[in-house]
This record gives structure tokens, C-alpha cells and sequence, in this order.
């Protein structure tokens, strides 16, 4: 099974901080990652590196073969990853379909020239992009709200649309950063189901950043587990719910 | 060789005075995040209110004591005014974008240049000689006037006066405190409004006072007085990094010595323009000035 | 109705009201219509930078001060005067200016916070002291005998064409999908980033294309004046700029145009007041920008367009 990316001894510090530090994993095509830690072990930090957002100060991450170290965000995406946010960050101005149609067109080619001149091109290219938005939402049943203001959808129904845009921008690796953060019992169950329909269907690898254990433990094939920026535990489930040292993260050590 | 001097004994002078100001600028910006675009109006107006003060009380002849009375009422004056500007004009905007602030400033600004020029007058007024300027000794062939030398002192005691506020009061760690987090500050009881109040109000005094000091070397005010000392010295304070109090003042000083350098050596017609490719020039190779820090926003 | 119908019509009824405006009224209000479709054309341009990228320049004067002397200097130097050149000198200035945007959007998109302001404010300084010391364009004299166009319609036309030109644009890339990526680096430049949108490049992409149409207006300007100088294009000349933009409402191009209808007719109403040598505009455009900001900051039409308040105020009602 091949890596769809690995990352190397990466390092970041903030003023005396180390807030990653030597952190190496890496994650296998098609598999259901999970990045767990007590807060502030850095889980958001790597994602944020990974993204683009922050330069690390070492290591290297290898994405398909390349080296991303150095690069933006926007082309960290257009290599293939997408990322949703801890706090949602949906265009709450615009409405549930010219979110996606937002995401869409940043793989279309538009010119300039079609737009100023509203040629036959500008509105075919409108027309697909509009029909292909309403599809996507259709997948995930949002079409109905297409025209609400983003802000307006319930709290997991926005969670989902954050998912549905970066799917729309046709990602290899998505990164969920605590998808099932204010959720109920029940919308945490359909976040499992959600998720796994989502890698099957869309062929995705998936890194997830979470702190409920019941979502980790049931969907993720191995998980990661920081603590204060270092790496401390790396397995399957089964390992990491009885690792003494994950244990100890969490709990802090066993009075005797 | 002794040209050099004087030009950076002039320099030096003038940069003291972009030191002072630039304060102000650095001060509200790394507070409040705004740009204050009438900061040079409240020097202006600092001026002015020291004229008017001058010839209420009737001076005549120039002593220390009209020169210190002439500062403190500058002072003050530029002060209460920087306070209310801040209270009426920039406060309900605080929680808009910051844009909005920008206008409002730019507006203000506008509006104390050309009312001024309808209250006082647009002619130029000479300001009154408060001290009698003297030259009093030489160094490697300069002259050392009484002025000059009164300019040094006072803006160092200002600066040193300013330190002492900021890193050595309770009032000045909560300004400090603010201008980091000041979504955190109120949970520390600290009154974010009070605070913000004081910054102005503080730049403001600086920028009277420096408005004295500039006035009794060159006498001649005008309500338009403000805008060509103002962009100068907001360049400095980019120039040494905005939000840094030690680069404003590094910066003012700097660029007060490059202009006179550029006057001494007959190019003064590009003197204007040389503030301003400084400013482009850093902003390409170090955006963040001299002593500026990137801020990482959490994401 | 199609469009080609809908715009011929639009095109009869301009070119009656031309005839009409021609005829009936004197030269004096014939300058201050072609002076609104000049401002119309810098308030739209700032507009398009300023409210729909959501990035502050304060430097339009400058962009504006660069196609003026362009456009002026080709039409004197390189082509003799001819007035039918006037066109194209215009959109030479709009090239220069775009060089100029170009080079100024450089280093001002670098960072986050407002380095274009900065830069801006910077760059029509310097533009305004090198015009001032070159003295082959007259210096602080100013540049003189620029050719005009030989009567009202000609200019009414040159100048409708211009400003129809300068608005659809905006309007068109407003609706299209450039439009939609500045929307979305406004709300939340981090989610757009995070979506492959390259910011700098957008940023930079609307500098220019403002640029090239703050050049087009200076150089409609100056052959509509025949006679420009530096004085023209102060910090001031920005300001008022703004005032337009901002009054209409940041974002909405009609209001840029309904904006600067009303600033460019206000002042004449205003001559009349007595406030000696202060022009009492200076008084009073600072007076509004400072109640807008604090009242109603998004300005008469806000972010929409005149058509979709139209609809929005029925939409309302019902």
C-alpha cells in the first residue's frame, strides 16, 4: 500500500514554544487516519503546516511524490488537499449554493475575455457550474436550502457544507479538523456514516483531527496520537485505547 | 566634513521631531490597528493653540517660563483635542472594519486642514518668540544654537518621560496589555476604553509638544502645517516598524538625518519623494520595518 | 426583448438626450456633465479595487496624474494635435497606468493590512513630485494647449462611450467569477485560500485592471480640460475620489455613478455660499464621509446594484 503522503521530523516553534517537534507519520492511500492529543498537543498546528498556512522550521512533507514544504495554500489545494476548520468557516454572506459554486470554479478555466464579453462560453460555463453544485449538494441532501444564507443552516448541516465545498475542489487527501465538535449523539452517528461514504465515494484518503473517542476509535485504520508537539503513540485502535503512555496524556499518571 | 556635521546635527534635530510624532502614529496603530490619518492635524492644532495661548496671556518678551507655559499648553491642548477626536469620531466605529475608521480619519483630517483655514485664517502667522534663540558654542565648526540644543533636550526628556509611562506604570502595562490582546484585557479588569483614551491622548501630547519645538525654530504656522510633517513622519514609524515604539523613534531619527542629507546636497526638490521610496523600498525587502514583528493569526 | 434591441435603444436614447443637452443648455453645464462621467469612471475604478477587493488605495490621483500626462504627451508629441487621436491616446494612458498598478501591486499584497494604502499614498506622492520637477511637461506650471475635442457632442459621445465601457466592465466582472472570488476573499480569505484561490494574484489582478481605468479617466480628463499640472492631482484629488465611491456604497458600481452625479453637481450648487478663497467643498465632503462612516457606512446602494435594490425594496414590500 503506497503513501499518499509522509510526513518527516517536522518542527515548528512559536517565540520559546516548540509546538510541533520531530513529528513523523505517514498516511496510506485510501485509509482513515485520526490525529488525537490532549489540547494543544499541535494537532491544529500540523494541519495548518500541512495546508500551507504555517512554514514549518524542519522536517519535509512528501505529497504525491512532491515536496510541499514551501508551498501556499491555494497550491497546497490544487495539488490535491483540502481541509475544513475547527470553527467553520463558511462564506456566511453568500448563499449554501454559491459556497460550492465558489469552490467549483476554482478548477474551471475562465477567461477574462468569455466574462467581459458574456460569449455563448460564459454562460455554458455558469450553467455547469451551477448544475454541477446543485449535484454535489444533492449527494449530501442540502439542495433544498441551496438558496439560504450559509449561516442560517443548523449547526451539523453546516459542518456538512463545509465538507461538500472542499470536496468540490476535487481533493486526493481531505483533513477534517473536529468534525464532530457540538454534536449530538445521534448527528455524531451520521457523521461516522458520512464520513466513510464520503472516502468510498469520492476514492479519498482521510485525516481527521478529533477528540471524541467514540468517532475515532470506530472510523479511523490507525491514529496518531501528540502530546505537547511530539508524536507519543502510533497504531491501530485496539493499540492506542490501551497504550500506557496515551493513557497517562489524558489522565495524567496513575496515583499508586 | 564639518558640512556633514551640521547637516547631521540638523537632521538629528528634525528627526526628533518625526520621532516624536511618529509615536502617535505607531502608538494608535498598534492598538487599535488604525492608521490615524489626523494625527497631523492634532500637531497642528497643537501649534495653534499655543499661539492663541501666547497671545492671551499677552507674552512679550521671551523668557523660559513662556516657553514652558507655551509647551504645556500645547500639551494640553493637543491632548484634550486628541482625546475628544478619538471619542467622538473613532469609537463607534470600533467595532466596524477597520476601513471604516480609516475614512473617518481621513475625514477628520480634512476637516481640521480646511476649517482651520477658515477659523485662522489660511495667511501664515508667525508664532511668538518664546525663548530668544542664542548660539552658544562650536563643534568641528557648527554652530550650536540654544534652539537646537532645546530641541534635543526636550523631545529626550519626552522619550524618556514616555518609557517611564509605558514600561514603568500600571497604566503603561495595560496599554501594553492591549495592544497584544485586547480581547483578553477586560478579563484582567482592565478598561479597554479608558486605555485606548490614554494612547491617544498621550500621542497626542507628544505630537504638541513636538509641534512647540518645531515652531520656535521655524516660526511660521499654517493650518496646512500638519500634512507635510505628518507624512514624513508616518513613514518613519513604517519605516522602523508600526506598532514598534523604538522604531518610530529609530525610524523618525533616521529619516530626519536622509532628508537633511538630501537638502545639504541640493537635491531638496526630491525631498518629499524621498520619505515616501524609503517607505516602498523597505516595504518590498522588509514589510515589516525595522523593528516590526509579523503577526501569525490564529487559524 | 434580446440584448442587441435592449442596447440599440440605449444607444437612441443617449445619442436624443446628447442632442437634446446640446442644444438646450450652455457650455458651462456641458463641462460639468462631461466632468461627472469622468468622476463616474475614477469612482468606479477606485470602487472595483477599494470595495469590491475590499483593498484601500489611496493613491488614485496618482494613476490618475500618470494617464493624464501619457495620453497628453502623445497627443502633443508623437501625434501632433490631432483630435481624432484623442481615443487613442486615452487607451494608452490606461496601459501606462496599469504598468504603474502592476509595479505598485508588487509589494503590497505581500502581507496582510493595509500596505496598499501605504503604498498608494506613496506612489502618488512620488508620481506628483516627479511630474513637478520634469520640466519638459511644464513642471508646476503645469502642461498646456492639450487638444480637445471640437465640440460638446463629440466629447458627450467619446465620454458616454468611456464610461458605458468602464461600467459594464466592472459590472460584467463583478457578476463573473472573478467577481465571485474577491466576494469570497472578503468574507473569509483563509476558507478561500483554503480552496486553491491564489490572493495575491486576485488582489493584484483587480490593482491592475482599476489602474488601467484610473488612467483612461486621466486621460479623458485632460483633453477635456486641455491643461493639467500637478496641483490636479493632490492627495485631495484621492479623497474626493473616495467620498464618491464610498457615498454610492463600496461595492456597488451603479452607486459609484449615481455618486458621482451628486458630488459633481453639489459643488455648483454650493458656489454660491460665501466662504471667501476656502473652497467650502473641503468643508463639507469631509463632513459626510465622517456621518456616513458613523450612520450608514455602506452608503446609498451598499454592495447592491441599482437594479437588485430595485427588486429587493419590491421584494420587501410584498
Amino acid at each position: 500500500m503506497e503513501n499518499i503522503i509522509s510526513v518527516k521530523d517536522l518542527s515548528i516553534q512559536f517565540g520559546g514554544l516548540k509546538a510541533v517537534d520531530q513529528v513523523s507519520f505517514a498516511i496510506q492511500k485510501n485509509e482513515i487516519f485520526g490525529l488525537i492529543g490532549p489540547n494543544g498537543a499541535g494537532k491544529t498546528t500540523v494541519f495548518n503546516i500541512l495546508s500551507g498556512f504555517y512554514q514549518a522550521d524542519s522536517g519535509e512533507i512528501i505529497f504525491a511524490d512532491k515536496n510541499i514544504n514551501d508551498l501556499k495554500p491555494h497550491a497546497v489545494n490544487e495539488l490535491g488537499i483540502a481541509r475544513t476548520f475547527q470553527n467553520i468557516r463558511l462564506f456566511k454572506g453568500l448563499s449554501v449554493i454559491e459556497n460550492v459554486i465558489v469552490a467549483l470554479q476554482q478548477r474551471e478555466k475562465h477567461t477574462w475575455f468569455d466574462s467581459l464579453l458574456e460569449t455563448e462560453k460564459f454562460y455554458r460555463t455558469e450553467k455547469l457550474l451551477y448544475e454541477h453544485s446543485i449535484e454535489l449538494l444533492k449527494i449530501f441532501e442540502l439542495d433544498r436550502f441551496k438558496d439560504h444564507f450559509a449561516n442560517s443552516l443548523p449547526y451539523g448541516a453546516q459542518r456538512k457544507l463545509e465538507i461538500v465545498r472542499a470536496l468540490a475542489t476535487k481533493p486526493s487527501l481531505l483533513m477534517l479538523d473536529e468534525p464532530a465538535a457540538g454534536m449530538n449523539h445521534s448527528e455524531k452517528a451520521e457523521l461516522n456514516d458520512l464520513i466513510r461514504f464520503v472516502k468510498d465515494k469520492f476514492h479519498l484518503t482521510i485525516l481527521i483531527i478529533e477528540h471524541d473517542m467514540k468517532v475515532v476509535m470506530n472510523i479511523c485504520n490507525r491514529i496518531a496520537v501528540l502530546h505537547r508537539g511530539k508524536k507519543i503513540a502510533e497504531g491501530i485502535p485496539a493499540h492506542i485505547k490501551s497504550s500506557p503512555e496515551v493513557i497517562e496524556a489524558y489522565l495524567g499518571k496513575r496515583q499508586t | 566634513m564639518e558640512e556633514f556635521f551640521q547637516h547631521t546635527l540638523n537632521g538629528l534635530s528634525f528627526g526628533s521631531i518625526y520621532a516624536l510624532v511618529a509615536l502617535g502614529y505607531t502608538m494608535v496603530y498598534g492598538i487599535l490597528g488604525m492608521i490615524n490619518f489626523a494625527h497631523s492635524e492634532i500637531y497642528m492644532m497643537g501649534a495653534f493653540m499655543c499661539y492663541y495661548f501666547a497671545l492671551f496671556m499677552g507674552f512679550s518678551a521671551p523668557s523660559p517660563i513662556n516657553f514652558t507655559l507655551g509647551l504645556l499648553a500645547a500639551s494640553l491642548a493637543a491632548g484634550m483635542i486628541g482625546y475628544l477626536v478619538e471619542k467622538f469620531a473613532y469609537k463607534p466605529l470600533r467595532n466596524s472594519p477597520k476601513m471604516n475608521s480609516l475614512i473617518t480619519a481621513i475625514g477628520v483630517s480634512i476637516l481640521f486642514q480646511f476649517g482651520g483655514q477658515i477659523i485662522f485664517g489660511a495667511n501664515p502667522k508667525s508664532f511668538p518668540t518664546l525663548i530668544e534663540d542664542k548660539n552658544l558654542f562650536e563643534i568641528a565648526g557648527s554652530q550650536i544654537h540654544l534652539i537646537d540644543l532645546l530641541i534635543y533636550g526636550v523631545s529626550a526628556l519626552a522619550l524618556v518621560g514616555l518609557h517611564f509611562v509605558i514600561y514603568r506604570t500600571q497604566t503603561g502595562r495595560a496599554m501594553r496589555a492591549v495592544s497584544t490582546r485586547s480581547d483578553m484585557t477586560p478579563l484582567m479588569g482592565i478598561d479597554n476604553n479608558k486605555i485606548i483614551s490614554m494612547t491617544f491622548i498621550v500621542g497626542s501630547v507628544l505630537a504638541g509638544i513636538a509641534a512647540v519645538l518645531v515652531s520656535i525654530k521655524y516660526p511660521k504656522i499654517d493650518p496646512m502645517m500638519g500634512s507635510k510633517i505628518g507624512m514624513s513622519a508616518f513613514v518613519a514609524a513604517v519605516f522602523g516598524g508600526i506598532g514598534s515604539l523604538h522604531g518610530a523613534i529609530i525610524g523618525g531619527l533616521l529619516l530626519g538625518v536622509g532628508e537633511y542629507y538630501l537638502i545639504g546636497y541640493g537635491a531638496s526638490t526630491y525631498r518629499d519623494a524621498l520619505s515616501f521610496s524609503v517607505l516602498i523600498f523597505i516595504l518590498l525587502f522588509k514589510p515589516t520595518g525595522l523593528f516590526g514583528s509579523k503577526m501569525k493569526e490564529k487559524i | 426583448m434580446n440584448k442587441l434591441t435592449k442596447a440599440s435603444l440605449f444607444l437612441l436614447g443617449f445619442i436624443v438626450l446628447g442632442l437634446i443637452l446640446n442644444y438646450f443648455l450652455n457650455s458651462y453645464i456641458h463641462a460639468i456633465l462631461i466632468s461627472f462621467m469622468i468622476n463616474a469612471v475614477m469612482a468606479l475604478s477606485l470602487n472595483f479595487i477599494t470595495g469590491l477587493a475590499d483593498q484601500f488605495s489611496l493613491g488614485h490621483a496618482g494613476l490618475m496624474a500618470v494617464g493624464a500626462y501619457t495620453s497628453a504627451i502623445i497627443s502633443k508629441e508623437l501625434l501632433s494635435d490631432q483630435w481624432y487621436f484623442i481615443p487613442l491616446t486615452v487607451v494608452a494612458a490606461g496601459f501606462a497606468s496599469a504598468v504603474l498598478g502592476f509595479l505598485v501591486s508588487l509589494p503590497s499584497f505581500k502581507l496582510k493590512g493595509d500596505y496598499l494604502a501605504i503604498v498608494t499614498l506613496g506612489m502618488a506622492e512620488i508620481v506628483r513630485v516627479l511630474i513637478l520637477n520634469w520640466n519638459h511637461v511644464g513642471g508646476p506650471r503645469g502642461y498646456n494647449a492639450i487638444v480637445k475635442f471640437p465640440g460638446f457632442l463629440w466629447s458627450y459621445s467619446f465620454g458616454l462611450l468611456v464610461l458605458t465601457i468602464t461600467f459594464v466592465t466592472f459590472f460584467r466582472l463583478k457578476k463573473s467569477w472573478f467577481g465571485r472570488n474577491l466576494w469570497a476573499l472578503n468574507e473569509d480569505d483563509i476558507a478561500a485560500e483554503v480552496m486553491g484561490l491564489d490572493l495575491v494574484k486576485a488582489k493584484r489582478s483587480a490593482f491592475i485592471i482599476s489602474s488601467f481605468f484610473a488612467g483612461v479617466g486621466g486621460g479623458v480628463y485632460a483633453h477635456h480640460l486641455g491643461y493639467i499640472s500637478p496641483g490636479s492631482f493632490s492627495f485631495l484629488i484621492s479623497v474626493q475620489i473616495l467620498i464618491m465611491a464610498v457615498l454610492g456604497g463600496l461595492g456597488s458600481m451603479s452607486g459609484s455613478i449615481l455618486a458621482a452625479f451628486i458630488l459633481t453637481i453639489l459643488p455648483e450648487l454650493l458656489r454660491s455660499l460665501p466662504t471667501g478663497t476656502v473652497d467650502i467643498r473641503m468643508i463639507v465632503y469631509p463632513v459626510i464621509l465622517i456621518c456616513m462612516m458613523i450612520v450608514r457606512p455602506q452608503g446609498l446602494l451598499g454592495r447592491l446594484e441599482l437594479i437588485e435594490y430595485f427588486r429587493m425594496k419590491k421584494w420587501i414590500k410584498s
